[in-house]
C-alpha cells in the first residue's frame, strides 16, 4: 500500500479490485514463505533418530512400497528437499524406497520448488558433502540433481482441504498451524490424521501444537513429534473404534434402525433369531463403517491420483523440453552436415588444384633449359630434369638415387657448396645466386651458377632440396668483356672530349683575337661574323661537355660541389646570359625562393638547359615565361614555351637518354638527345624532380623543384 | 706605357693554344713566355714571371703538382698561378693544388684577361731583390 504511495484503505481496496498485479503482490506478501534447509537442526536431529528407525519398525518385513511422506505448507520446497536428503542418507543403502509431497497453497512457491534452484547463500546450511551429492553448480547458485527431484513431488493444496494423499507415513507440518486459527488448526489437524497410515509420525513446529486434538498423541512434546491416535484405535482396534463410533454416532445408528422393519422389542422372537439379526445388524454397521472408511481411502486415493497427475504434467513438460532440445540439436546437426558438404566441396576444388599445379610444376622442370636436380634426405639424387643429364653427360640410370656428392668422380664435393647445402639451407629454406668455378671432369672448367629452395614433404619427412644448377660461363665472358668495353668507352670519350677541348680551345681564342682585331679596325661586319662563328663554337663545347657528363653519370663519377645559394640569382644571370643569344622574349615572374645548397654549376647547367630547349623547340613563336615559387620545404622553377608540344606518350621518353624529339614534317632539331637526361640525372642527385606538361602544338611547361635549404642562420638581418 | 710590361708565363702542351694565348696576352699589354715543357715552369730558369698560366694536362708532369711545388718554395709561392684546364673539377683541383685561380678551357678571352688582371692586383708580400 505504502509502495503504491496510497494512504487510505478505501483507496487502496479500490486498487487492489482494479488491479489484479497488485492483488498478487499483496496475496505473496500475506503468505510468508520463512524457510530454509535444514531448519531447526535439533528436531530433524530428534526425528533422524527416533521416528526413522519407527518408521522401519512399522513397515512389513520385505515390503516394496515406498515410504510415503507429505510435507504441507511446503513453500520454496527447502524442507522437502531437506527431508529427501535425510530420507536418501537414511534409506538409500537400505534399499528402501520413499516419496515425499510437499504442498503448498502459493502457487509462485510451488512452481519455484519444482525448478530447485536456488541461491548461493544455501552453502551457510547446506555441508559440502551434501551440496557435491545432491547439487550441481549453476550459474547463480546451485541447482537440485536428478536424484533428489526424483523422489520429491509439489502441488498446489491447501491444508485445511481434504488430504491430497492418503497412507502417509509421515506428515512434517511446521509452522503452518500458528498461522490458523484454533477452529482451523483442529480442522487440518484432522486432515492430517485422515492422510496418517496408523502409527504414522506428526511433526510440527517449534511452536506448534495439537492443542486440546485427541487425534495425536505426543511421542516426544519437546520435538513436537506425534503419532496419530485416531486410526490407530480404529484399525489396530475395530472394535472399540466400532464401539467409539456407535457411541459417539448414534443418529446415523438411529436412522439405521429407523430403516430397518419395526419390530416390538419384547416381541418373542426366537432366541437364535434374535442373535442372528443382532449379529447381522452388527455386521451391516460394521459394513457401512467400512465402506465409510474404503469411500475416505477412495477420495483420498483420488487426491493422489490428481497429484500423480500433476507430477505427470511435470514430466510431460519436461518431455516437451527435451523435445525441443532434441530438435535444436537436430537442427544443429543439419547445419553442421551443410558446412561438411561445403567443405568437402571446398577440398574437392583445392585437389583439382593441386592436381593442375603439380602437372604445371613438373611441365616447368621437364622443359626448363636450366639443369635441375631434387635431392631427398641424405642429399640423394631423387630426379633431375632432361637438361641435367645433357648438360653434365649423364643418365638416370647413372645417377638415381646417389649421393650428389658421390656423382661423375665426385665432380660435386666441393666443400662450399657442402656448406651451403648443409648447414646454410637447412636454415634459410634458400638459397641464392651461389657461383662455383669447377673444372668438372665430363665438361670441363665451367663457372655455373647454382639456386636452391627447400621443399617441405610433411612433417615426419626431411624436406626436398630443388637444386637449380645453370652453366653461366659464356654469360660471365660475356659479361666480363661487356665490362671491359664500357670502361674502354668511358676511357675513349673521356681522353676524346679533352682532346677535343683543345683545338676548340685555340680555334675559340683566334677566334676572339680576330673579333678584337675587327673592331679595332672598325670592319664591324667581319668582327660579327667571327662572332657567329664563336656562338657555334660555344656550341660544339656544349656538346662536348654532354657527352663526357653522360659518360660520368653511367660510370658514377658525376660529382657535385655542394654549396648554399641564391637560387633566384642564379635564374636571373642565367637569364640575362641567354637573352644575350636570343631574339625570344624571356618573361620572367621570380618569387623569393631563398638558399639552395647544391652545386651552382650543375642547377645552373639544368635552368640553361630548359631554356635553350624551350627557345629551340618554339622557333614560330616569340616568348619564353620563367616562373619561380617556393614554399617552406621546396622551391618550383617553371619555363613553359609556346612551340611545338609534346605528344602524350612521349612525355614520358624524354628524360630518357639520346631521345630526340622530331619536328613537323621534315623539320629536325639538331643535338645528341642528351641535354634532358643530363638535367634529370642532376635534379635526381640534388634531391629534386623534373617533369613536364605538355600539349602537342601548343607548347611545354617544364617543372623543377629543389628542396629548400632551412633558414638555421639567416644571413640577412 | 710608363710601367715596365708584366710578364705571363704561360705553360700548355698544346702549341696552337700557347700561340694563341701569346697573341691574346700580348694584345692586351703583357709579356708572355710560352713553354711547352713542365720542367721549364717549375724550375723557372729564365726568371720569376709576375704570373703564371698552367695547364694541368702537361706532357711528362703534372701541373698540378708543379703548382703544388711552386707553392711551397720560398723562391716562387707568391707568384700567383692561374690552371686552367678542359676538366670539368678544374675549380676542385685548384683549391687542392692551392693555386690562386682557374678557368676551364674552352674560355672566353675576356673572362681570362679579367682573371689575369685580378691575380695581378693581389696584394702580396714584399720580395728582396
Amino acid at each position: 500500500m505504502l509502495f503504491s504511495g496510497i494512504t487510505t484503505l478505501e483507496a487502496y481496496h479500490t486498487l487492489l479490485t482494479k488491479n489484479p498485479v497488485e492483488l498478487d503482490t499483496l496475496g505473496k506478501d500475506m503468505l510468508i514463505h520463512v524457510t530454509s534447509f535444514f531448519r531447526d537442526d535439533e528436531q530433524l536431529h530428534a526425528l533422524k533418530k527416533m521416528l526413522f528407525p519407527a518408521l522401519l519398525k512399522n513397515r512389513k518385513k520385505g515390503s516394496k512400497k515406498p515410504i510415503k511422506v507429505w510435507v504441507p505448507g511446503c513453500a520454496t520446497g527447502e524442507e522437502v528437499y531437506s527431508l529427501a536428503m535425510l530420507l536418501h542418507e537414511f534409506l538409500d543403502a537400505k534399499r528402501i524406497p520413499f516419496r515425499i509431497l510437499g504442498s503448498d497453497i502459493s502457487r509462485d512457491a510451488i512452481l519455484r520448488a519444482r525448478e530447485g534452484a536456488y541461491e548461493r547463500n544455501i552453502e551457510e546450511h547446506i555441508s559440502k558433502k551434501r551440496l557435491k551429492r545432491f547439487f550441481t553448480t549453476s550459474k547463480n547458485g546451485y541447482q537440485v540433481k536428478k536424484l533428489l527431484k526424483a523422489t520429491c513431488t509439489f502441488l498446489l493444496h491447501n491444508v485445511t482441504d481434504a488430504p491430497p494423499i492418503a497412507q502417509v507415513d509421515l506428515i512434517s507440518c511446521r509452522n503452518v498451524l500458528i498461522y490458523l486459527g484454533p477452529a482451523l488448526q483442529q480442522k487440518a489437524l484432522s486432515k492430517l490424521s485422515a492422510a496418517l497410515v496408523p502409527r504414522g509420525f506428526l511433526m510440527l513446529g517449534k511452536s506448534e501444537g495439537i492443542g486440546n486434538s485427541r487425534l495425536f498423541q505426543a511421542l516426544a512434546s519437546q520435538y513436537k513429534l506425534y503419532t496419530n491416535v485416531a486410526l490407530l484405535s480404529a484399525t489396530m482396534k475395530p472394535h472399540v473404534a466400532f464401539q467409539k463410533r456407535n457411541s459417539s454416532d448414534r443418529s446415523t445408528i438411529a436412522r439405521d434402525k429407523r430403516s430397518t422393519p419395526r419390530t416390538p422389542p419384547n416381541r418373542a422372537l426366537p432366541n437364535d433369531r434374535q442373535k442372528r439379526i443382532s449379529k447381522l445388524r452388527e455386521a451391516l454397521l460394521l459394513t457401512h463403517e467400512y465402506s465409510d472408511t474404503v469411500i475416505g481411502e477412495l477420495d483420498v486415493m483420488n487426491k493422489e491420483l490428481q497429484s500423480s497427475n500433476e507430477g505427470h504434467a511435470t514430466a510431460n513438460e519436461e518431455l516437451q523440453t527435451t523435445n525441443e532440445e532434441l530438435e535444436t540439436t537436430q537442427e544443429e546437426l543439419r547445419a553442421s552436415n551443410e558446412e561438411m558438404k561445403t567443405l568437402n566441396e571446398e577440398l574437392e576444388v583445392r585437389n583439382e588444384e593441386i592436381t593442375v599445379t603439380r602437372d604445371y610444376a613438373e611441365a616447368i622442370l621437364k622443359t626448363a633449359r636450366v639443369p635441375i636436380v631434387i635431392l631427398g634426405g641424405n642429399l640423394k639424387l631423387k630426379s633431375a630434369n632432361a637438361a641435367f643429364y645433357t648438360t653434365f653427360k649423364t643418365s638416370e640410370a647413372e645417377t638415381e638415387n646417389k649421393i650428389l656428392y658421390d656423382l661423375g668422380n665426385r665432380q660435386w664435393a666441393i666443400p662450399r657448396l657442402r656448406e651451403l647445402l648443409e648447414k646454410i639451407l637447412p636454415t634459410k629454406g634458400t638459397m641464392t645466386d651461389f657461383i662455383v668455378e669447377h673444372k668438372f671432369e665430363t665438361i670441363g672448367q665451367k663457372t655455373m651458377l647454382l639456386n636452391a629452395t627447400t621443399l617441405k614433404q610433411g612433417p615426419d619427412t626431411e624436406p626436398h632440396i630443388l637444386l637449380s644448377i645453370e652453366d653461366i660461363t659464356a654469360r660471365k665472358k660475356a659479361e666480363e668483356l661487356l665490362e671491359l668495353a664500357l670502361e674502354h668507352r668511358d676511357d675513349f670519350i673521356s681522353i676524346a672530349s679533352h682532346e677535343l677541348k683543345t683545338p676548340v680551345t685555340s680555334i675559340k681564342a683566334y677566334a676572339q683575337i680576330l673579333e678584337r682585331r675587327f673592331q679595332k679596325a672598325g670592319d664591324l661586319q667581319s668582327a660579327e661574323l667571327v662572332q657567329k662563328m664563336d656562338v657555334q663554337l660555344g656550341k660544339l663545347t656544349g656538346l662536348i661537355s654532354d657527352l663526357l657528363d653522360v659518360t660520368k653519370i653511367e660510370s658514377g663519377k658525376l660529382q657535385f660541389r655542394e654549396e648554399s645559394f641564391d637560387f633566384k640569382k642564379l635564374v636571373e644571370e642565367i637569364v640575362d646570359e641567354i637573352r644575350l643569344t636570343t631574339v625570344h622574349r624571356i618573361v620572367t615572374t621570380l618569387a623569393r625562393t631563398g638558399n639552395v645548397f647544391g652545386d651552382r654549376d650543375r642547377i645552373g647547367q639544368v635552368i640553361s638547359n630548359l631554356l635553350t630547349n624551350a627557345i629551340k623547340y618554339s622557333p614560330h613563336t616569340k616568348s619564353i615565361v620563367v616562373k619561380t615559387t617556393a614554399d617552406a620545404q621546396k622551391l618550383t622553377l617553371s619555363v613553359q614555351d609556346f612551340g611545338i608540344g609534346l605528344a602524350h606518350d612521349v612525355q614520358a621518353k624524354i628524360f630518357e637518354r639520346f631521345y630526340r624529339i622530331e619536328g613537323r614534317g621534315q623539320e629536325t632539331y639538331p643535338g645528341l638527345g642528351l641535354g634532358l637526361y643530363i638535367a634529370s640525372e642532376i635534379v635526381k642527385r640534388q634531391h629534386g624532380t623534373i617533369g613536364v606538361k605538355s600539349t602537342k602544338g601548343r607548347g611545354s611547361t617544364f617543372f623543377v623543384t629543389l628542396p629548400v635549404q632551412k633558414r638555421s642562420a639567416p644571413k640577412k638581418a | 706605357m710608363n710601367t715596365k710590361k708584366k710578364i705571363i708565363l704561360v705553360a700548355d702542351d698544346d702549341r696552337g693554344i700557347l700561340d694563341a694565348m701569346r697573341i691574346m696576352l700580348e694584345e692586351a699589354g703583357y709579356e708572355a713566355r710560352v713553354t711547352e715543357h713542365g720542367r721549364a715552369v717549375r724550375d723557372l730558369p729564365s726568371g720569376l714571371p709576375d704570373l703564371i698560366l698552367l695547364d694541368l694536362w702537361m706532357s711528362g708532369m703534372n701541373g698540378g703538382d708543379i703548382c703544388k711545388h711552386l707553392k711551397s718554395q720560398k723562391k716562387t709561392k707568391h707568384i700567383p698561378v692561374i690552371i686552367f684546364s678542359a676538366n670539368k673539377d678544374v675549380e676542385e683541383i685548384a683549391k687542392e693544388c692551392r693555386a690562386d685561380d682557374c678557368i676551364e678551357k674552352p674560355f672566353d678571352m675576356k673572362l681570362l684577361l679579367a682573371k689575369v688582371a685580378k691575380a695581378l692586383k693581389k696584394p702580396r708580400p714584399k720580395q728582396t731583390p
